[in-house]
């Protein structure tokens, strides 16, 4: 039975007409529309037009994937659904602010339990030298300036998800290159870093004051523009963390535990640290733009960056025994801070780890002997540089006779297979005018120095020492360096291993 | 043009859905690639006709899968697995929205930026007028409510029916179909107003 329609039908009721997968109108209701279209002429052209417009929606569908993207997203979800699922959980749909308000503060609450336990320390060590909460600008999430290549984010969620200009990256949170090129990323307005294939780092402090990535695998090339007063860049790698004095330089962590750092301008400071907020271990080394330093084989050595087809006769590398560094999860050693002295005008980093905190102070007032700060600038060395010794030597190396001439080493492809630890041992450094070997002497040359004993050296801050390692003239053949370094070791004491003084 | 698919079919696939997700509980993780692979599509659909034609539709399909992954063990199964997903699709799809704070259909601003298989017409003037209509309609829909534009052009666009809408909104039918009238007036009377409407009808377009 058809209804007979009154007054022409509204516009929703012809747009439902029109519409073939209608579900609204009842088919009483779409007959009576039927039979009102047949006799007015004003129902009967806007038909027509609502019709232009289905044809309109018809044309309007939004354009699919190409088979170039799907064949990139498909392979990015595979490797999603091996990974194991992540853990926590995350409110789909509508976050109620008080339920927000909830998650912040208990986000809050893991944070600072999180911070402190990395640290190790007690809750007092998270606070700044100053007295201020470090805590609080730990959890304002950095802002990716720029980011090209094929690089992903994973949050607190464990997601990883392409990462773009505007992202935001979480404390903990994880960035990988999963393209066949080197991924290019900028955070914190200056910070520049250039992840290569296949290499992964975890974000450690994430404000744009300190800014720290863990490199676990792979290859990470950092450049940093101007830094603002007290702001902090650095990647940890293993054990060492590399903070950035300068502007440009490059980590790479194997694998097998290897740690080099490359620096191309300024200089980086490298340190035995297992977290961006540690004091440094016993070895803090400075590394000046054309330097490489390494870890391998359970040493650590410094010396200008080989090229690809070394020279006949490279400058020649200092050696520091690994033997003198304690494992980085030791409890915390007496430390003295580095010296930069001939740091770059500007350099204004006030970093706790660089800084020579009051803990350090004391504890080089109460254990003397024990710190060992080397700041190295291999490059610049001259051949008639003196060597410095510390007059915080450990006890081993004062027992040791002095020698002049650290143990030095040709030019060599990166990272050589390692010294057995005891051949590897060099005597340790002797300044010419400072031959601090005994207690007594080194508790004379614990007074302030002059800061002439360097040309050019800046005033040397209370409680810091430092060790100028000395290297054979650059003149020197490696021949004659094998010699030098052959009569130390024989002076030295040690049993003579040809197999590593013909390294 | 897909078949279409009786209501045996989908209850048919509707247990093949299910158990791979009581696989993938159990730990077989393959069986999530299955799933992408039966549903990788629909929800690429889905969430383009929700974000509209940006660059980041395939990122919102691989956070759809990380969710799934994340999720699949909270899934009941007292609802079809397809009305699920188009749940997560359009929320992931809305909140990637939020976070880029911008809408994803004003994208072209001038007439040759818009996709060529959109009109389907061999005569040059029509394959003009119909880019213009996608242009203009893509620009209207940039001014309507998130609301209205999620349920219109899941409805018109995506062809989903107002029962799935209204599971995947999470809101009552007939809400679904008060915002899909509004947002029909308002988009028609806009076209209209710009002189955009076709000058002629189109039976099929797929």
């Amino acid at each position: 039975m058809n209804h007979a329609l009154t007054s022409c039908p509204s516009e929703d009721e012809l747009h439902a007409w029109v519409d073939e997968r209608d579900e609204t109108l009842a088919s009483a209701e779409r007959s009576a529309i039927d039979t009102h279209l047949g006799s007015c002429n004003v129902c009967t052209d806007q038909v027509e037009e609502l019709r232009l417009f289905r044809t309109l929606l018809l044309r309007t569908r939004v354009p699919t994937l190409d088979d170039e993207q799907w064949r990139l997203l498909d392979q990015r979800v595979e490797m999603l659904a091996g990974e194991p699922p992540p853990t926590g959980g995350r409110v789909a749909g509508r976050i109620y602010w008080g339920v927000a308000i909830a998650a912040a503060l208990s986000l809050f609450a893991i944070g600072a339990w999180q911070l402190m336990s990395d640290r190790g320390e007690s809750p007092t060590s998270i606070l700044s030298p100053n007295g201020q909460a470090r805590v609080a600008g730990a959890f304002a999430a950095v802002e990716v300036a720029m980011a090209e290549g094929a690089m992903e984010f994973a949050g607190a969620d464990g997601r990883f998800r392409r990462l773009a200009a505007g992202d935001k990256l979480e404390r903990n949170g994880q960035i990988r290159n999963v393209g066949t090129e080197q991924g290019r990323l900028v955070v914190a307005g200056n910070f520049e870093m250039k992840l290569g294939q296949g290499a992964v780092v975890r974000v450690l402090a994430d404000n744009e004051r300190e800014f720290f990535v863990r490199l676990r695998h792979g290859e990470v090339r950092c450049q940093v523009g101007k830094r603002k007063p007290g702001q902090r860049f650095g990647v940890l790698a293993g054990q060492f963390r590399a903070s950035v004095v300068g502007t440009e330089f490059t980590v790479r962590h194997d694998d097998q535990g290897r740690v080099a750092v490359e620096v191309s301008e300024g200089a980086v400071r490298v340190e035995e640290a297992a977290d961006p907020w540690r004091d440094a271990g016993e070895t803090t080394v400075v590394v000046r733009a054309g330097n490489r330093w390494r870890f391998t084989g359970g040493r650590m050595d410094l010396g200008p960056i080989v090229p690809a087809v070394a020279p006949a006769a490279q400058i020649p590398a200092a050696q520091i025994p690994a033997a003198q560094i304690p494992a980085a999860q030791a409890p915390a050693a007496p430390v003295a801070e580095a010296v930069a002295s001939d740091a770059p005008e500007g350099d204004t980093d006030q970093a706790p780890a660089a800084a020579p905190t009051a803990r350090a102070a004391r504890a080089a007032r109460r254990a003397p002997l024990k710190g060992r700060v080397t700041e190295v600038s291999a490059s610049k060395r001259k051949a008639t540089a003196p060597t410095a010794v510390s007059p915080e030597e450990k006890p081993e190396a004062r027992s040791a006779p002095a020698k002049p001439g650290r143990t030095v080493e040709t030019g060599e492809p990166r990272l050589p297979p390692p010294l057995p630890p005891q051949a590897a041992l060099p005597a340790p450094v002797q300044h010419a005018d400072a031959p601090a070997t005994s207690p007594a002497k080194a508790a004379k040359a614990a007074k302030p120095t002059p800061a002439s004993n360097k040309p050019g050296a800046k005033a040397r801050r209370p409680g810091e020492h430092r060790i100028y390692i000395d290297l054979p003239p650059q003149s020197m053949t490696p021949e004659e360096v094998l010699r030098a370094k052959a009569a130390e070791a024989a002076k030295a004491g040690h049993r003579a291993n040809p197999g590593a003084d013909a390294r | 043009m897909a078949a279409v698919q009786t209501r045996d079919d989908k209850v048919r696939e509707d247990a093949v859905d299910k158990r791979l997700i009581a696989a993938y509980t159990r730990g077989n993780s393959h069986a999530l690639s299955e799933l992408y692979r039966r549903h990788s599509r629909r929800v690429e659909s889905v969430a383009r006709h929700v974000v509209g034609p940006i660059d980041e539709v395939e990122d919102i399909v691989q956070d759809v899968f990380i969710e799934l992954q994340r999720a699949l063990h909270k899934f009941r199964g007292e609802s079809r697995f397809t009305t699920w997903l188009h749940r997560v699709t359009v929320n992931v799809s809305l909140q990637h929205l939020r976070k880029k704070k911008r809408k994803g259909w004003a994208r072209w601003t001038s007439l040759d930026q818009v996709p060529r298989h959109a009109p389907r017409s061999r005569s040059l003037e029509r394959q003009t007028e119909a880019r213009e209509t996608v242009r203009v309609l893509y620009e209207v829909l940039e001014t309507l409510t998130e609301k209205k534009r999620v349920v219109f052009s899941l409805y018109e666009l995506e062809g989903l029916s107002l029962e799935e809408i209204s599971q995947a909104v999470g809101t009552s039918v007939n809400t679904v179909k008060s915002r899909l009238f509004h947002a029909r007036r308002e988009i028609f009377s806009e076209v209209k107003r710009r002189g955009a409407m076709p000058t002629h009808t189109l039976q099929v377009i797929k």
